[in-house]
């Protein structure tokens, strides 16, 4: 099965989330994404071991580290000491794309950036993904994910009316700027196939996060103020809300944009008189009475199945969709029916669930996906077969601790 | 020396999508250089025209803040694909000009108006079709009613938004619509990159339901591993054991609100910044998110002295990750968007000059594109002429039978 980047080889240095959804995508495609991991093995972090005992290689079983690393190799080198800086230089040499996602601080201080690589090999492409970008006032400041929710005016629109700022759930920024340069990457590769020349692909979290609010900027300019935490209302449907269902913290949501949903909507409570009441009769007026729409349907639900809820008003045309919680994702008949969490398996940890890309290819292929490495699988390969390193010269490395098979143990400490 | 021109010029990109995940794949392709040419309704446009922003107002279908953020570098052409004859002039176009195809309708919707995959692929073999449709060409639900909460709410990112004692919060806006554009744009180009090799285009079938899920990432993870659901848990981390770094929330200060991020590795550095002594006693060292509450009341007592910037500028300066909560229009007041090419002025015929935003990053080689969103129909003479290389009468032929 073909993949759209199949002989295109990527250097990873990342940590968090974002750099490793990069990662993971560009791995997904068919690219052979090598993870260049610290000996001290920071990048899994012990917090996270699904087992204790250090005889059993804790370190190869820690879940979200797996489900951004998968169909990745792990190559162990210290990029702070001049032998590891030498094997990485090598390795930059024989590859297209440079992935990292440290602060401008510290692309400065391990000198990575784009013309020392560039300078190794011409047509490098190098994608840095850092909270502001590498240039500007802010280029030294941090953030995670969340904080970049917070900057881009998403958390300030978000929240319940009677509420403050709330962030939308964990991370969204960190998948949205991965995914950004996994793009940046990908329109680089498509450049030098024309041209031949390679890029730096400068990747600010907090750009890719004011893309999803552009429209509430242009629209404050223009008169037209979006209204700020409006909870689950919406302008263009009502009732537009979720619903309480049967169960402990079960919910549907309902949304009504139509007459015709309205009135299907009625039908489906048995409550066909209430779909011809004056007040309710257009969505002007369905707007207006928000809160009494909101309460018949909520008594209607209350002590239904949500997923009985959502296929009778389906089977009416009524968009409806159960609040699926984590361990339902695993199990609903669509999800499962589109592979969005397939389940990959993990030398290791056994089956394991994968959030997969949200597209599917036809004559290509973007899976199976496979498992990620063990903490330095791939090094002893990659330092031979790609840096050209004598056998000796790779045990001088570990004996010297420039790289190592397990984490080097007193600095992995988050 | 030629002017330099984006990294995906020449490819050419048929956007017959509606709303915001089609436009928005469509848009970051127009801003990474290829040519972009919108189909719209004769005489309605794109349904993102429409949108309500706030329930007591439509905006002017011309000036519409959605449609003319989603749409920058993109040209227009009216064709009715549901009328007779419209899908005969998409077919041509397709034929004669398409690399890229990106539509935004159902599998059952794409077949009434010829545009699935089965017809395309047969009609082009090299072109590629990017379906963003709210669940996709295949699976159970694939005929059912989306919008944005239905998606987020299968999805299993609803599930994770808004406080643990409340129901389930919306994010603003179409965020998982964004996120599934996003996706089709990376298929489409990776696509692209593969059509070197196998001389084949392909087709992207992405849902939006996916991007949702994508986004809640690790949560169905945690519930195989550890057999329990990750809750949503408001401003603060979910699932937090009492060891667990804090903070990471949102806190009110004199002008707004801050998010506030401890640096987990050297937690003392928030009880210096804040001169608090209770802060760096062993057992709020010890139990961070523990003792979430009562960090929280003497943070607030903190920033509530201080407004966003000079709260931002102290703990930053200090390598703690704070930020400042802006509002999306604060955006053009921010040094650093401005500094770089976040943002963009645009002089459009009937909204005027305005900024926009920009790159969602840089490349050195090759530049970000944008132009302001056109004008219903505004190109559909030239460029049909130019493509179809037209007899005479013929468009006033289609005017009249209100194809185009």
């Amino acid at each position: 099965m073909v993949r759209p980047l199949e002989g295109i080889r990527v250097l990873e240095m990342t940590i968090a989330v974002a750099g490793p959804v990069a990662g993971h995508t560009l791995a997904d495609l068919g690219a052979e994404v090598l993870k260049i991991e610290p000996p001290f093995g920071r990048s899994r972090k012990p917090s996270e071991y699904l087992i204790t005992e250090p005889d059993d290689r804790p370190w190869d079983k820690v879940p979200k580290f797996n489900e951004l690393n998968r169909g990745k190799k792990s190559v162990v080198l210290d990029l702070s000491r001049a032998d590891g800086r030498d094997a990485f230089l090598r390795l930059v040499a024989v590859s297209d794309v440079v992935l990292i996602n440290f602060s401008s601080r510290v692309l400065r201080n391990l000198d990575v950036e784009y013309e020392t690589l560039r300078a190794v090999k011409e047509d490098i492409i190098l994608v840095a993904i850092t909270g502001f970008g590498t240039s500007g006032p802010y280029q030294d400041r941090t953030s995670y994910g969340p904080g970049i929710d917070a900057m881009s005016g998403l958390a300030y629109m978000t929240g319940y009316p009677d509420g403050s700022a709330m962030k939308a759930g964990n991370h969204y920024f960190d998948q949205h700027a991965g995914m950004i340069a996994a793009l940046g990457a990908i329109a680089a590769l498509r450049h030098r196939q024309e041209t031949g020349k390679g890029q730096h692909v400068d990747v600010s979290m907090v750009q890719a996060g004011i893309q999803t609010t552009g429209e509430a900027l242009l629209a404050d300019s223009l008169g037209a103020v979006v209204p700020p935490r409006q909870g689950n209302a919406d302008a263009n449907a009502a009732p537009h809300n979720v619903y309480r269902c049967q169960g402990d913290d079960q919910w549907v949501a309902i949304a009504v944009r139509t007459d015709e949903e309205w009135r299907a909507l009625c039908d489906s409570m048995g409550q066909g008189a209430v779909a011809s009441d004056a007040r309710f009769r257009d969505l002007a007026g369905r707007l207006a009475h928000r809160d009494e729409l909101d309460a018949l349907v909520s008594a209607w639900t209350a002590d239904q199945e949500k997923y009985a809820v959502q296929h009778v008003l389906q089977a009416a045309g009524v968009p409806a969709g159960a609040v699926v919680k984590p361990a339902g994702m695993l199990t609903d008949e669509h999800l499962v029916a589109r592979q969005s969490n397939p389940m990959v398996l993990d030398p290791d940890m056994g089956p394991a669930p994968f959030p997969a890309v949200a597209w599917h290819y036809d004559r290509m292929t973007e899976r199976p996906f496979a498992p990620a490495p063990r903490f330095g699988e791939h090094t002893e390969e990659a330092l031979s077969r790609l840096a050209g390193l004598a056998p000796e010269e790779i045990e001088q490395l570990r004996a010297s601790k420039v790289t190592s098979a397990e984490p080097l143990r007193g600095h992995g400490e988050e | 020396m030629t002017a330099p021109v984006g990294a995906l010029a020449g490819i050419n990109v048929l956007d017959i999508s509606e709303g915001v995940s089609g436009p928005y794949c469509a848009k970051l392709l127009a801003g990474l250089g290829a040519t972009v040419v919108k189909v719209e309704r004769p005489g309605v446009g794109d349904a993102s025209r429409h949108y309500r922003l706030a329930a007591d107002r439509l905006e002017p279908i011309e000036a519409h803040p959605l449609f003319l953020h989603l749409n920058t570098g993109k040209r227009s052409v009216t064709v009715d694909l549901d009328a007779e004859g419209g899908r005969g002039v998409l077919h041509d176009l397709v034929r004669e000009w398409a690399d890229v195809v990106v539509d935004s309708s159902s599998l059952s919707r794409a077949q009434a108006r010829g545009t699935d995959w089965a017809t395309l692929s047969a009609l082009k073999p090299e072109v590629i079709l990017a379906s963003l449709s709210y669940f996709g060409h295949t699976g159970p639900y694939r005929e059912y009613a989306g919008t944005e909460l239905i998606a987020l709410a299968l999805g299993g990112y609803l599930y994770l938004t808004g406080e643990p004692a409340r129901e389930p919060l919306k994010p603003y806006g179409y965020h998982a619509e964004y996120h599934a554009g996003l996706h089709a744009a990376t298929g489409v180009a990776a696509a692209v990159v593969g059509r070197y090799a196998s001389g084949l285009g392909d087709h992207v079938d992405a849902s939006v339901v996916e991007a949702a899920t994508f986004l809640a990432s690790a949560a169905p993870g945690w519930a195989h591993f550890y057999g329990k659901d990750i809750k949503r848990a408001g401003n603060r981390l979910a699932n937090a054991d009492p060891g667990q770094g804090y903070p990471s929330t949102i806190r009110p200060c004199q002008d707004g609100w801050v998010h506030a991020h401890n640096n987990f590795r050297n937690p003392d550095l928030l009880a210096v910044l804040m001169d608090s002594e209770r802060l760096q006693e062993p057992d709020v060292i010890a139990q961070p998110a523990g003792h979430a509450d009562e960090i929280d009341e003497i943070m607030d007592r903190w920033l509530a002295t201080r407004d966003r910037k000079e709260i931002v500028d102290l703990a930053q300066e200090m390598r703690l990750p704070f930020t400042e909560v802006f509002a999306p229009a604060e955006a053009q007041g921010n040094e650093q968007l401005i500094a770089r090419e976040a943002l963009v002025e645009l002089d459009h015929p009937v909204a005027g000059m305005l900024t926009y935003v920009h790159a969602p990053l840089q490349f050195s080689e090759t530049p970000w594109v944008a132009e302001r969103a056109p004008l219903l129909g505004e190109h559909t003479d030239a460029f049909l002429q130019d493509v179809l290389r037209l007899e005479d009468g013929r468009l006033a032929e289609w005017r009249q039978k209100g194809v185009i």
